[in-house]
C-alpha cells in the first residue's frame, strides 16, 4: 500500500472524526489500507488519538424540537434537517420542526421510513396477510393484490413518512415534507425521532 | 481502625446497604453502629438497596433542548407510584438527569447495553497500547481493565460523574433519591440528539 491510494476525502473524513494532524491521519490511513473505522483504532494505538473524542465537525444543519405532554407522560424528540444555516434559523422552519414534533406525539409513528422497517417485521406482517386472505378463501391471483394493499395501510399507520399529516389528513407526512422543500428551495428532511410515553415497557422507539 | 466482619453484617441487615458502603460508614463513625446508620442515610445509600428490587412502573418523561435547538435530550425516569412521580423533588430530579445527558453526552444507559463488539474493539485498542509498552501479561490485564472501567465512567449514563457534582455518580444520584423518596426510582432509557450526527 502506497501512499498514492489514501485520497485526501479519506483522510478528511479520518481528520473530522478524529481531529488528528494530516499527517498522522495520513500515516493511519496507509496502515489500514484506507479503512477509516481500523485508521481510527489505530491512531488510539499509538496514543495519537484519545479516546471519546466526538467528530469534529458535524455534516448538517437543522434543528432538534422537542414536545412534551402537559401531564409529563409523554414526550417527543426530533430532528429536522435543511441544506443551510440560513434556513434552520428561520421562523417557519422552526415552525414546521415543532408541528412534526406534535404529530409525532399524536400519531405514535414507529418508522421514520418503510426501508427502515425490518425485514422480519415485514415478512411477519406478510404472512399474517396471506393467511388471513387463505382463511377467507380469496382466490390464489387476488392474495398478492390483497397483500399490498394492506401493506399500504399498515405503512400509512406505521411509518411517518406515510402517515396523514395530524391537523390536515388531504395530505401525508411525506407531501408536507415536499410541500415544505418548494416553500424553502432547498431539501429537508427528517433524520430520526423519539417518542417515549411512560409505562410503554421501556421500550426504545428510537428512529436513526 | 478495624471493623469486624459481624459489625458489618449488622449494619448491612438493618440498612440494606452493601457490604463496601456498610463498611465504609462504619470505619468513618469509630465503628458506632447507631452513626453507621446515620452516616449512610446523609449518604443517601441506605434503604436504597432494599427498594431497588421493587418495580418502578410509573413516572415522568423529561426534556431538555439547548436554547439554539442544536441539542436536545428526552429522558423516562420511573417511580413505583404515582404519587412519588408527581412530587416536585421527583420531577426537579428528572430534568437534572436530562440535563446532565446533554453535558456529560452518555452513549448508554447500563453497562450490559454497550455491545459485545463495541467492548471487543475497545479492549483490543487497550491491549494493543498496553502490549506496545512491553508489560508483563498480569500488568496487561489490570490496565486493560483500568482503561475499561474509564470507558464505563465515559460512555455509561449510571458510570458517569454527576455533572454538578463530580463526586457522585448518577447511579449515586438516584440511589439518593430512592432514600428520599422512599420508592425505587429508574432511568428506564433516554435520547439524546445532537444536529448532524445522525448523517
Amino acid at each position: 500500500m502506497t501512499a498514492a491510494t489514501i485520497s485526501a476525502q479519506q483522510v478528511k473524513a479520518l481528520r473530522d472524526a478524529t481531529g488528528t494532524g494530516m499527517m498522522d491521519s495520513k500515516r493511519a490511513l496507509e496502515a489500514t489500507e484506507g479503512d477509516v473505522e481500523k485508521a481510527k483504532d489505530w491512531l488510539r494505538q499509538k496514543g495519537i488519538a484519545r479516546a471519546g473524542v466526538k467528530a469534529a465537525r458535524l455534516a448538517a444543519e437543522g434543528l432538534v424540537e422537542i414536545y412534551l405532554h402537559h401531564n409529563h407522560h409523554l414526550g417527543v424528540l426530533v430532528e429536522l434537517n435543511s441544506e443551510t444555516d440560513f434556513v434552520a434559523r428561520s421562523d417557519a422552519f422552526r415552525e414546521l420542526a415543532h408541528e412534526l414534533a406534535v404529530h409525532i406525539a399524536a400519531a405514535d409513528p414507529r418508522y421514520l421510513r418503510v426501508e427502515d422497517i425490518p425485514s422480519a417485521v415485514l415478512e411477519r406482517k406478510r404472512e399474517e396477510i396471506r393467511a388471513e386472505a387463505i382463511r377467507q378463501k380469496k382466490p390464489a391471483a387476488v392474495i398478492e393484490k390483497i397483500i399490498d394493499g394492506k401493506l399500504g395501510a399498515f405503512y400509512e399507520r406505521e411509518v411517518l413518512a406515510d402517515q396523514r399529516w395530524a391537523k390536515d389528513d388531504t395530505r401525508t407526512v411525506q407531501q408536507v415534507l415536499a410541500d415544505a422543500v418548494a416553500r424553502f428551495g432547498e431539501n429537508l428532511t427528517v433524520s430520526r425521532f423519539a417518542r417515549f410515553k411512560v409505562k410503554d415497557n421501556g421500550e426504545t422507539e428510537e428512529q436513526q | 481502625m478495624a471493623i469486624s466482619a459481624d459489625q458489618v453484617k449488622a449494619l448491612r441487615d438493618a440498612t440494606g446497604a452493601g457490604m463496601m458502603d456498610s463498611k465504609r460508614a462504619l470505619e468513618a463513625t469509630n465503628g458506632d453502629l447507631e452513626k453507621a446508620k446515620d452516616w449512610l442515610r446523609q449518604k443517601g445509600i441506605a434503604k436504597a438497596g432494599a427498594k431497588a428490587a421493587r418495580v418502578a412502573r410509573e413516572g415522568i418523561i423529561a426534556t431538555y433542548v439547548h436554547h439554539n435547538h442544536q441539542l436536545g435530550v428526552l429522558v423516562e425516569l420511573n417511580s413505583e407510584s404515582d404519587f412519588v412521580a408527581r412530587n416536585e423533588e421527583f420531577r426537579h430530579l428528572a430534568h437534572e438527569i436530562a440535563v446532565h445527558i446533554a453535558a456529560a453526552e452518555p452513549r448508554y444507559l447500563r453497562r450490559e447495553d454497550v455491545p459485545n463488539e463495541v467492548l471487543d474493539r475497545e479492549k483490543a485498542i487497550f491491549e494493543a497500547q498496553a502490549s506496545d509498552q512491553k508489560k508483563p501479561p498480569q500488568v496487561v490485564e489490570k490496565i486493560v481493565q483500568g482503561k475499561l472501567n474509564d470507558f464505563y465512567k465515559r460512555e455509561v449514563l449510571l458510570d458517569q460523574a454527576w455533572a454538578k457534582d463530580d463526586k457522585r455518580t448518577v447511579d449515586q444520584l438516584l440511589k439518593e433519591g430512592i432514600a428520599k423518596l422512599g420508592e425505587n426510582i429508574t432511568i428506564s432509557r433516554f435520547a439524546r440528539f445532537k444536529v448532524g450526527e445522525a448523517s
